[in-house]
């Protein structure tokens, strides 16, 4: 088996193991579920060099081959590099995750979700069908939910998880019908073969404005899922979820799906003038309201989970470019993003465990009570902040560099602006990023409430994943020129969808980049000196005007819609409804016929004159059923319809169909014998008067739906019934039934699971008849009033 | 028959059912049942060619020739003969299911509320899970059947 299947199997196999294997009764079991992807991360490894030299892996199952549908999976530049993330940083959450449950029971539950969720993040950068990718990107969408959801009494939990899985959820649905588009462009869903498909943008037959609705559709799915504005209102909510998920999902991996969307179909899509705009307009919009809104918070995972935001938006900004230097600034944002952000949300998490707080306004002094804690916060932490020389500071060189590039290359307009807002950005990250830190970790006293202390240290294996991803952060922009042709270049050559050659340093002398990130900083460390003054002014903000009210707002609009809508329909009495339902029924039909296109000779078999049996037959049916219509008692009713009965008896009597005939004349008779034991002893309910119009509206509504199924009758009739079929069971009858009543055959025989069902039709009713009957020998009693308990407990003590 | 008379049948047999399930009258509601099953069946029965006299019985099994003009198609009336049982169960089930309700429209003066809130079928406005403050262990069920009246009701 391909490894690439083999992985996914692994992570399944393991997500499957480990919450039945009850891992809370095992001390140290963080570093055996690390094991899995600890491999995947190891055999990643290996194919650094391989897929570096222009080689690329790829597996094929067939799936649902008429739909085009095979489960073909492929490692390129981008797959792996994103693989890579998705894998290291997943052994170590999955070390973690051992030590942040510390024996809590649902620790099996969390560890299959959140392998079940790495699986199907490794499925989906690695799948080469679009419509494989979307099964997986759904995956993510649920685990993604569940996990948020996950302290699933807990009402914020329940709300943040329902929003995210809603907008992620509607964006991938648009996703799907834009990504359907594509493929019929293409004529293949592949996505190799997709992307070297000219014009793809085109359409199958140059519709207008193809283009621009299937790249519509295909942002809606990529910006929900990397939370950009307008939707990034979720990625703050699902800060719910317990810290390990949120580290892995919502900053590391999951997030960034939008973006490696974005990425894969960049090669084909990117030609096109939308793509440029609404990706710079989105994506730099994203990156003010998350690094600003950043500071308004003082739950360290809100803080981050802007943080996240802001650096969201600045990869799909990078990616509306085309220029090498933007896939290079791609890439190193994406690496450089997940080796911060994921261990400071995993410190975040340490710190609560170890305090019980994530509140910023209640620390004082940490750094001296979690001195190991406290420097990989700080090492983590200036990068994030850009400071040089770090990983961060070379990620945002790199962007800065794309504007400048910008400038020169004949888009002042953008280039400036996009030189200006990353500038504001940049010097908020720092902004954050200095609060953070400081406050966490060095302020001497706290600004609200009682200074948190520790009161459970951590194990040094707890620290340990957070440590091991900072230090490589640290590292990689001291060894560049080692890592640059094997990590880097493959994955921006992916975007580009041709080879580029990745040159990276930290120092490139003094330029204009250069001064714009120093002026950047020096600004961030003005706007953290006056933070409280920046959190007064971001606390004005209206309450209810963000996007969660605003979402909520929409949702609940529609709950009402559907209620004023059932209202409508089904409020009210039975014959309200039965009316409209009716009446429905006879609008469809008469559309249906009016509508349909009737051959010119088509043959309305008016038959023979009838005979005189029939037409006493029918007058005595007629006369029968208006008898029960009309008559005042209840006895009279019954024996009506009895005699409605033995007419359509009769009818079946002429018309060749004894068994009918028997069968009818049995329940006829067991209904009238039934209505007549159970009613008549009941006395009559005394309703109010019908009202005239109601009265107008039944008999218009009752002679509306005879007229209908009158001149049904008379389109349908004589047309012989499927022949092949008939003729199948009457000439086979003797042959293959070994009977002479072709129908008893059919009954017993040819359909006889048909008549199984027609049994298990009459057990049930006869059940439910038996259950609700019996009900009646009992009746419900009231809850007990409080004098009542207390009245027993009193009698109870006294005996 | 011809096709005339049989369409004045099932047309008859729908509009006198049809009015009356739309009477408020629950009994009228089963009549009205019962009625629209008959012209279900009898709609169902004319899809076949309507004649006379050739039930789908073959006479003598050793001399069949394959002759399968000799009688009317049987399908049609294999599946009426399953409706016609299927309604009879349903008419049947409903039967005890309007006397329960007037059993207990007599020991309650009214019929007893539905549970359901017909204004907010969605629960928009009240959370799903505050429906479970109700403790279903609060009630209990009550045998009646040998229950002897109370002083008040004896009287």
């Amino acid at each position: 088996m391909s490894p690439l299947f083999a992985s996914l199997l692994l992570l399944a196999g393991s997500s499957l193991l480990l919450w039945l294997i009850r891992p809370h009764r095992f001390r140290h079991i963080g570093w055996i579920a690390a094991v899995p992807p600890a491999i995947i991360t190891g055999w990643l490894l290996t194919q650094l060099p391989v897929i570096a030299a222009g080689q690329v892996v790829s597996a094929t199952v067939s799936w649902a081959p008429t739909l085009g549908l095979e489960l073909a999976l492929r490692l390129d530049g981008l797959s792996l590099f994103f693989g890579l993330i998705i894998a290291g940083i997943g052994t170590g959450v999955a070390l973690y995750t051992g030590y942040y449950f510390e024996g809590e029971r649902r620790l099996g539950f969390f560890y299959g979700q959140i392998f079940l969720f790495m699986a199907c993040m490794l499925g989906l950068v690695w799948a080469d069908n679009l419509l494989v990718l979307f099964v997986f990107w759904e995956g993510t969408s649920i685990t993604s939910y569940l996990l948020i959801a996950f302290k699933d009494t807990d009402k914020s939990a329940q709300d943040g998880g329902r929003r995210a899985f809603l907008v992620t959820g509607l964006g991938g649905l648009a996703m799907l019908f834009g990504m359907i588009m594509l493929g019929v462009s293409a004529g293949t869903y592949t996505i190799s073969e997709m992307l070297a498909t000219p014009g793809l943008l085109d359409g199958p037959s140059l519709i207008p404005g193809f283009a621009l609705i299937a790249l519509t559709l295909i942002f809606l799915g990529a910006f929900t899922k990397s939370a950009q504005f307008p939707f990034h209102f979720w990625l703050p909510g699902a800060m719910a979820a317990p810290t390990p998920a949120s580290a892995y999902l919502h900053s590391a991996t999951m997030v960034k799906a939008g973006v490696f969307l974005l990425a894969r179909l960049h090669p084909a899509l990117s030609d096109h003038p939308y793509w440029f705009w609404a990706l710079f307009v989105v994506g730099g919009a994203t990156m003010l309201v998350g690094a600003i809104g950043a500071m308004g918070h003082y739950d360290m995972k809100a803080l981050l989970a802007y943080a996240t935001v802001s650096q969201l938006g600045i990869l799909v900004m990078i990616l509306a470019f085309g220029s090498s230097v933007a896939f290079k600034a791609a890439v190193v944002g994406i690496l450089a993003h997940s080796l911060y952000k994921g261990p400071l949300f995993l410190l975040a998490g340490i710190v609560d465990h170890a305090t019980g707080t994530r509140d910023l306004r209640r620390f004082a002094g940490l750094g001296r009570e979690l001195p190991l804690v406290a420097g990989v916060g700080v090492l983590a932490g200036i990068s994030m902040a850009g400071f040089p020389p770090t990983f961060g500071f070379l990620a945002k060189e790199t962007l800065l560099d794309l504007f400048y590039q910008a400038v020169e290359g004949g888009m002042p307009l953008v280039g400036w602006i996009g030189l200006a807002a990353s500038a504001l950005a940049g010097a908020f990250f720092v902004a954050y990023s200095m609060t953070l830190i400081w406050e966490t970790f060095f302020r001497s006293r706290a600004s609200y409430g009682e200074a948190a202390h520790v009161h459970h240290a951590p194990s040094f294996s707890f620290v340990l994943p957070p440590l091991v991803l900072t230090v490589i952060g640290t590292i990689i922009p001291f060894v560049l020129t080692q890592v640059q042709d094997t990590l880097f270049a493959p994955p921006a050559g992916s975007i580009a969808g041709e080879p580029v050659a990745v040159k990276l340093a930290l120092w490139h002398g003094f330029n204009l980049v250069l001064m714009v990130s120093l002026a950047a900083i020096a600004v961030g460390l003005l706007i953290f000196a006056a933070r409280s003054a920046v959190r007064r002014a971001l606390d004005l903000w209206p309450d209810n005007i963000t996007g969660v009210k605003l979402f909520d707002k929409v949702i609940y609009a529609i709950y009402d819609l559907a209620n004023w809508a059932t209202r409508q329909v089904q409020g009210g009495t039975l014959s309200q409804q039965a009316s409209i339902f009716l009446a429905v029924g006879v609008v469809v039909v008469v559309a249906a016929v009016t509508r349909a296109q009737w051959p010119a000779d088509f043959p309305i078999r008016w038959g023979d004159l009838p005979e005189f049996t029939e037409v006493v037959l029918v007058v005595l049916a007629i006369v029968a059923a208006i008898l029960t219509v009309t008559s005042t008692t209840r006895l009279s009713s019954i024996i009506s319809i009895g005699i409605v009965g033995i007419a359509v008896t009769l009818f079946f009597v002429f018309h060749s169909a004894p068994d009918l005939a028997l069968t009818q004349l049995l329940v006829d008779i067991l209904t009238v014998v039934l209505l007549v034991l159970v009613f008549y002893r009941i006395p009559p309910q005394k309703l109010p008067p019908i009202r005239p119009i109601a009265r107008i509206r039944n008999l218009v509504v009752a002679m509306a739906t005879g007229v209908i199924t009158f001149t049904l009758v008379l389109f349908t009739t004589g047309d012989p019934f499927f022949p092949p079929i008939s003729d199948y069971f009457s000439l086979n009858a003797v042959a293959l039934g070994h009977g002479a009543n072709v129908v008893n055959v059919i009954l017993v025989d040819f359909r006889a699971i048909d008549t199984f069902g027609e049994i298990a039709v009459l057990v049930v009713a006869a059940v439910g008849g038996y259950a609700v009957l019996r009900s009646a020998l009992y009746r419900l009693r009231p809850p007990a009033t409080v004098e009542n308990a207390s009245d027993t407990a009193k009698e109870g003590d006294r005996a | 028959m011809s096709g005339l008379t049989a369409a004045i049948l099932v047309g008859a047999l729908f509009a006198t059912g049809a009015y009356l399930i739309l009477r408020r009258d629950p009994i009228k509601l089963i009549l009205g049942l019962t009625m629209v099953s008959y012209g279900v069946n009898v709609l169902l029965f004319t899809s076949s060619t309507l004649r006379k006299g050739i039930p789908p019985v073959i006479a003598d099994k050793k001399t069949f020739t394959g002759d399968i003009s000799q009688f009317v198609d049987p399908l049609p009336q294999a599946l009426v003969l399953t409706a016609i049982v299927i309604s009879f169960g349903i008419v049947a089930f409903l039967v005890v299911l309007v006397s329960r309700r007037n059993m207990l429209v007599e020991q309650y003066g009214k019929a007893p509320d539905a549970p359901t809130a017909i204004n907010d079928p969605f629960g928009a406005t009240a959370h799903y899970l505050s429906g479970l403050d109700a403790d279903p262990d609060d009630y209990e069920w009550v045998d009646d059947t040998f229950r002897e009246p109370a002083q008040s009701e004896r009287s």
